[in-house]
């Protein structure tokens, strides 16, 4: 029943768009998801594709796409990721987001409301990975302090 | 509350959803006031089947949809293509 | 009087082996877990349970299914308890609702005799002449009117809400929908089963509780539905409506629960409806299913000796089960025929029960009670016996469907003649009826209707069109009276016991001209209490059909609405979701003392030094910035970038000044105007190469804004992306004589005038981090605006609040800034401008470029040039003058000549500021302003040009002097 929130330090964002952006993956030997909407696992992040010449890159601290192989479009995110560690993350979500959280599978990628905002989730597939959710930096305080409340008002009612 | 189901988002609850008023018809150059006035203020209120903007916030993807306003039903999406005209420039 | 049999019955919901503790009116009473209140005080022999709610009526228990609405009671914290399904929980103090000095000696029981005055639709006619004594009524009917009063001190309380999935959602656990969800289940569909008891088995436990064979098929049910993996168990748990796509809020002991699913079986059974003769309220004149569930569920004998009134099968086989329990029936009354030659009426007739065909109710005998009741023969003659001794009336005369959430669903209704009672007559293939809800009436009848449902709805599910049509498993019997109503010259025969409503009110009220079923409801309230018709509307329809001479179906219905039973505000809701936008720089803001306020969804820095006045510290902002240097938080601008082949016809498109000649290196000021003209948002547009440019936009407008462009995108065909950096990127607004001296010190690019001019844009770096420096004029003096990726823009303001310590840097707020830019006469959208505001009303024709062909908003603006009949103008008042706020009014020759959108005690003049919407001609005059400001005081403004500060903008070039040679006073 446990479930634990923590602040995701290690990993940068990257946002690719346009073209060229698939080819500056392949370049940097980064995986391209086949379709919009979908990630693929790499390194300890990840490679979301989130439109179609749009991709959120998810990679060790301190990389960026390389100088020479560097897509015209490059932005830095700022995204606050949070991420979640326990069987009962579905159960947490089905307070904060309509969508059957019990549906995704290992290696999904959801973007929706969550809580009122716009958030991604990504299921790592391991039981040390979790799911990553990420939201706008702005709003990163609110969506902790949510998860938080649910979680603890869950514990009162089960313990 | 109602689902909507669009291409590659899958179906997702109307609140994700903003909405984007009907598509109108392209403007005309040099419009009449009685043009013009119906081109931005009139509105046909009757129940039939229009095509209308919607956007979805969280994947930041605008969709033209044709539904019909007395069954609230969604018939399809319209391509976007069917729907853009070209600007004039100087 | 009722009381508590000694023999445990069968399926007993209550716990005999433990004992409750509650007090009622003062005084003690024992009770079981399992007990309702309504069971636990029939248990100790209180039939009286509340008071009506006009004419303080006494009332009993009448159906024990959740719409017994004069069964109230209060508790010190909670009110309007709903007696027959609430639990009885130890140490529970009870009072009723509604009577003043105890339910027996309620104060305002002599309201009954007070009727005549009270007629249907009173407090439109009555009391209100004389004018004078009106107020006197009005305060006494308030008094006496309502039910449960509300604990003042009450906290408020939140129950969360959560959202739940499934293929079908079964709506009942009576045979019919424990059926149905075992059927579902086998196709290998998620179900999820609610039913609004503690305990699963509907009217297959308490109707059926005589027939050994039905308990059987109960226990089997039971267990079966609780052993499948596939199978979700809600017990109470309400289904409160149906919203669109399968959409189901769920009211569990736990909160809401959201369910979606992709089918929905109704099988929520049927409500009883009472009969109407004269006195029908009394406290132990009950339905048949009320007496039935008590017995079953509680072990409750509802009365020693009763007369039943029969229309239909039940009755026989109820008043034979309550008989084998020990009641002794002293007759049987018959105002409809179907069932009286049933096995069960014949084995009553051999027990010695008599049976009085073509036999009703005319009149119950019994103050706070039944004592007896005089009977009537249905054609209004005289009937075998005239008056019977008794404590218990039992009826048992019709039905009417629970199909609420069907109706919602777009299902609809019809009178089926047969069985004298609505079925329905169309719904949606995902939503489809069964069981008694859908006039299958044996056991035989429901399970077969259940399943036939199941594989139809399955279907449908699956897409398959032209299947067979749905068999029905109809009963072919009537199970109800046509006309269960039986006159009284002395009335009180009521129809709606939530509302005391009599037969005749309902009938004048057709007389008076409401005879429409939707004004009948609106005039009389019949179905407007607390059961919302439950058990009111049938019976009125009929009411109504027979004075309007026309049939049940021609009357028609009015709407049943969510929710489908009362629901706690603490449920509706759930966890607050108040999203709450802080700015990369929140925590040294706090730090700093500042005072916050909300806009939008941003906490934004109102101004700084938290304890001192507010006043002062602002105006010391405002000093510090034109004097030395300040430093803004404008981290809640928009900020939007737009890059790609088309991206400078993007920007022509939507705004409304040339951007396309924009030099790379420089920004321009831009205005969004809508379809009509009307301004919608401003802000900066850099240009950062031939392809690419960088927008800031409002806060508050700044999501859609980035929606606009996008849809711009599309709409034109264009070869460009959008990509919405507003929260991702924070920004710092460096102002002041000192900014360029501080700046230079930590940026690797030169400032100088020549090297980066008024209005240029430069990319840059600060200590290790990327950065975007504008020249933007906001604020009116010498300013760098610098955008960073969120992650670095503590460092950043870290940085300049060292390099600038020297110069006496001072970060200020929103407040002081709102006074600077005035000072220069800029507008605020939103603010200066309303819902009808063009350029050409904010005194802003260079922003129009009307020789563009195309923008959007272009035609409207082309038609409007010259047009407008409002202008904004600058004002000022003597610096001892009272201030005038945003919206006071200008005045001119006693008509309303405009309004003030912006005004401010401007510390650098010396005196009030201000901006001014007003009539074209007032403003073209150049004639003082006269405002009303509080309490109706006038003031008179004097007119000035703006800017009112620094009118040729000498300030914002970097090789302005110093300040020292241009103090201001």
């Amino acid at each position: 029943m446990s479930l634990t929130v923590t602040e995701e330090h290690r990993l940068s964002l990257h946002q690719l768009v346009g073209p060229g952006a698939s080819e500056a993956l392949a370049r940097d030997g980064l995986p391209t998801p086949p379709g919009e909407l979908e990630a693929l696992p790499h390194e300890a992040g990840f490679v979301a594709r989130t439109g179609a010449r749009e991709y959120l890159v998810g990679h060790r601290l301190g990389w960026t796409p390389g100088e020479a192989s560097m897509p015209p479009w490059c932005f830095e995110r700022c995204d606050r990721i949070l991420r979640l560690q326990g069987e009962s993350w579905c159960e947490v979500m089905s307070e904060l987001c309509s969508h059957d959280m019990h549906r995704m599978g290992s290696g999904d990628w959801f973007m929706g409301s969550m809580a009122g905002v716009d958030a991604w989730l990504y299921v790592t597939g391991s039981d040390e990975g979790g799911v990553l959710v990420g939201c706008d930096p702005s709003l990163g305080d609110y969506l902790r302090s949510v998860l938080d409340a649910v979680i603890a008002d869950r514990y009162q009612r089960f313990n | 509350m109602k689902i909507i189901d669009c291409p590659v988002i899958g179906p997702r609850p109307a609140a994700e959803f903003t909405y984007g008023g009907a598509v109108g018809a392209p403007p005309v150059e040099d419009p009449t006031p009685d043009q013009l006035a119906e081109h931005v203020f009139y509105r046909a209120g009757a129940p039939g089947v229009l095509r209308e903007w919607w956007y979805h916030r969280p994947t930041g993807r605008w969709f033209v949809l044709e539904r019909n306003t007395a069954t609230n039903d969604i018939l399809r999406t319209v391509e976007p293509e069917e729907v853009a005209y070209a600007i004039p420039m100087l | 009087m009722p009381f508590r049999c000694y023999e445990p019955r069968p399926g007993e919901w209550i716990d005999r082996s433990r004992k409750l503790r509650f007090q009622f009116e003062g005084h003690s009473y024992t009770a079981h877990p399992g007990d309702t209140i309504s069971s636990a005080l029939l248990a100790n022999g209180v039939s009286l349970l509340g008071r009506s709610f006009k004419y303080h009526r006494p009332r009993g228990v009448v159906s024990m299914a959740n719409h017994d609405v004069n069964a109230l009671f209060e508790t010190g914290d909670d009110t309007n308890i709903r007696g027959d399904i609430t639990p009885v929980q130890d140490g529970m103090e009870l009072h009723p609702v509604n009577a003043r000095g105890g339910l027996r000696k309620d104060r305002d029981r002599y309201l009954d005799w007070f009727g005549r005055f009270m007629p249907v639709g009173f407090y439109y006619k009555a009391f209100h002449r004389p004018r004078s004594l009106f107020p006197f009524f009005e305060r006494m009917i308030r008094e006496r009117a309502g039910l449960g009063r509300v604990n003042m001190q009450w906290s408020a309380r939140r129950r969360p809400k959560r959202y739940g999935h499934c293929d079908v959602m079964v709506v009942g656990g009576g045979p019919a929908g424990m059926s149905a969800v075992l059927e579902a289940a086998a196709q290998g569909l998620e179900v999820i089963l609610a039913d609004e008891n503690p305990v699963l088995g509907g009217s297959l436990g308490y109707q059926w509780g005589g027939d050994a064979d039905a308990r059987q098929w109960l226990g089997q049910l039971l267990e079966e539905v609780d052993a499948h993996p596939r199978i979700t168990v809600m017990t109470s748990s309400v289904v409160l409506g149906y919203y669109e796509d399968h959409w189901l809020p769920v009211a569990t002991p736990d909160g809401i629960v959201k369910v979606r699913s992709r089918g929905v079986v109704v099988a929520a059974g049927l409500l009883e409806q009472p009969a109407v003769f004269r006195n029908n309220d009394r406290p132990g004149v009950m339905l048949v299913s009320g007496a039935q569930r008590l017995l079953e569920r509680f072990g409750i004998m509802p009365c020693r000796e009763a007369v039943v009134l029969a229309a239909n099968p039940e009755a026989y086989a109820a008043a034979r089960q309550l008989q084998e329990a020990g009641v002794r029936i002293r007759g049987i009354a018959i105002c409809g025929e179907s069932g009286s030659d049933s096995e069960h009426a014949r084995a009553l007739t051999r027990a010695g029960v008599p049976l009085w065909p073509a036999t009703t109710i005319h009149e119950v005998h019994g103050r706070n009670s039944v004592s007896g009741v005089s009977l009537i023969g249905t054609d209004g003659g005289s009937s075998p016996v005239d008056r019977i001794d008794c404590d218990g009336v039992l009826v048992s005369t019709g039905w009417a469907p629970a199909a609420h959430l069907l109706y919602q669903a777009g299902g609809r209704l019809r009178y089926d003649d047969t069985l004298e009672m609505q079925v329905p007559s169309e719904w949606p293939e995902t939503v489809v009826p069964a069981g008694r809800l859908n006039g299958a009436f044996t056991l035989q009848q429901q399970r077969d209707d259940a399943r036939e449902a199941v594989r139809c709805l399955t279907a449908a599910m699956e897409g398959e069109t032209g299947y067979r049509a749905r068999s029905l498993f109809r009963d072919s019997v009537a199970h109800g009276a046509a006309w269960p109503v039986s006159r009284h010259p002395r009335g009180r025969n009521f129809v709606d016991l939530d509302e005391d409503l009599q037969l005749k009110d309902l009938e004048q009220a057709a007389r008076e001209g409401f005879d429409n079923v939707e004004l009948l409801k609106r005039y009389s309230t019949v179905g407007m209490g607390p059961s919302q018709g439950k058990h009111s509307n049938v019976n009125a329809i009929r009411v109504l059909a027979r004075y309007m001479g026309q049939g049940m179906d021609a009357t028609g219905t009015t709407t049943a609405r969510p929710m489908y039973h009362p629901v706690r505000l603490e449920d509706l809701a759930g966890r607050r979701f108040r999203p709450r936008r802080l700015s990369p720089l929140h925590d040294r803001h706090q730090q700093l003392g500042a005072e916050f306020m909300e806009a939008g969804e941003w906490l934004r820095v109102a101004h700084y030094g938290g304890t001192r006045e507010p006043e002062a510290a602002i105006a010391d902002e405002v000093q510090a910035v034109r004097n030395a240097l300040g430093v803004i938080d404008v981290s809640t601008l928009g900020k939007i970038e737009v890059f790609g082949p088309d991206a400078a016809r993007l920007l022509e498109g939507s705004y409304t000044m040339r951007m396309g000649n924009l030099r790379s290196g420089m920004t321009r000021y831009g205005l969004i105007v809508d379809e009509s003209g009307v301004i919608e948002d401003d802000g900066v547009v850099a240009r950062l190469a031939e392809d690419h440019f960088y927008l800031s936009a409002t806060s508050g407008h700044a999501a859609a804004t980035y929606r606009m462009l996008r849809r711009h995108a599309l709409e034109w065909g264009l070869d460009v992306h959008v990509v919405n950096r507003t929260g991702q990127m924070g920004a710092v607004n460096l102002a002041g004589p000192e900014s360029r001296r501080v700046l230079e010190s930590l940026v690797d690019t030169p400032l100088h005038e020549e090297a980066f001019p008024n209005l240029g844009v430069r990319e840059a770096r600060i200590g290790e981090a990327r950065v975007r420096l504008l020249r933007v004029g906001f604020v009116g003096e010498l300013a760098y605006e610098i955008h960073a990726p969120a992650s670095v823009m503590g460092t950043i303001w870290d940085s300049l609040m060292a390099a600038g310590s020297e110069s006496g840097i001072r970060p200020f707020g929103v407040e002081a800034q709102r006074i600077l830019r005035l000072e220069k006469g800029h507008i605020i959208v939103g603010q200066d401008t309303d819902g009808l505001t063009t350029p050409f009303n904010t005194g802003m024709p260079w922003s129009v470029h009307l020789k563009k062909p195309f923008f959007r908003g272009r035609p409207a603006l082309a038609h409007l040039k010259g047009r407008e009949s409002q202008q904004l103008v600058g004002f000022a008042l003597p610096a001892d003058s009272p201030l005038p706020r945003e919206c006071h009014l200008v005045i001119e020759d006693g008509e309303i000549a405009g309004r003030v959108t912006s005004v401010a005690a401007s510390p650098i003049l010396g005196h009030p500021i201000g901006l001014a919407m007003v009539d074209r001609a007032l403003a073209e005059r150049g004639d003082p302003l006269q405002i009303r400001i509080d309490e109706g005081r006038m003031v008179s403004a004097w007119r000035m040009t703006t800017p009112f500060y620094d009118p040729e903008g000498r300030r914002q070039f970097a090789g302005y002097p110093d300040s020292s040679e241009e103090s201001h006073q």
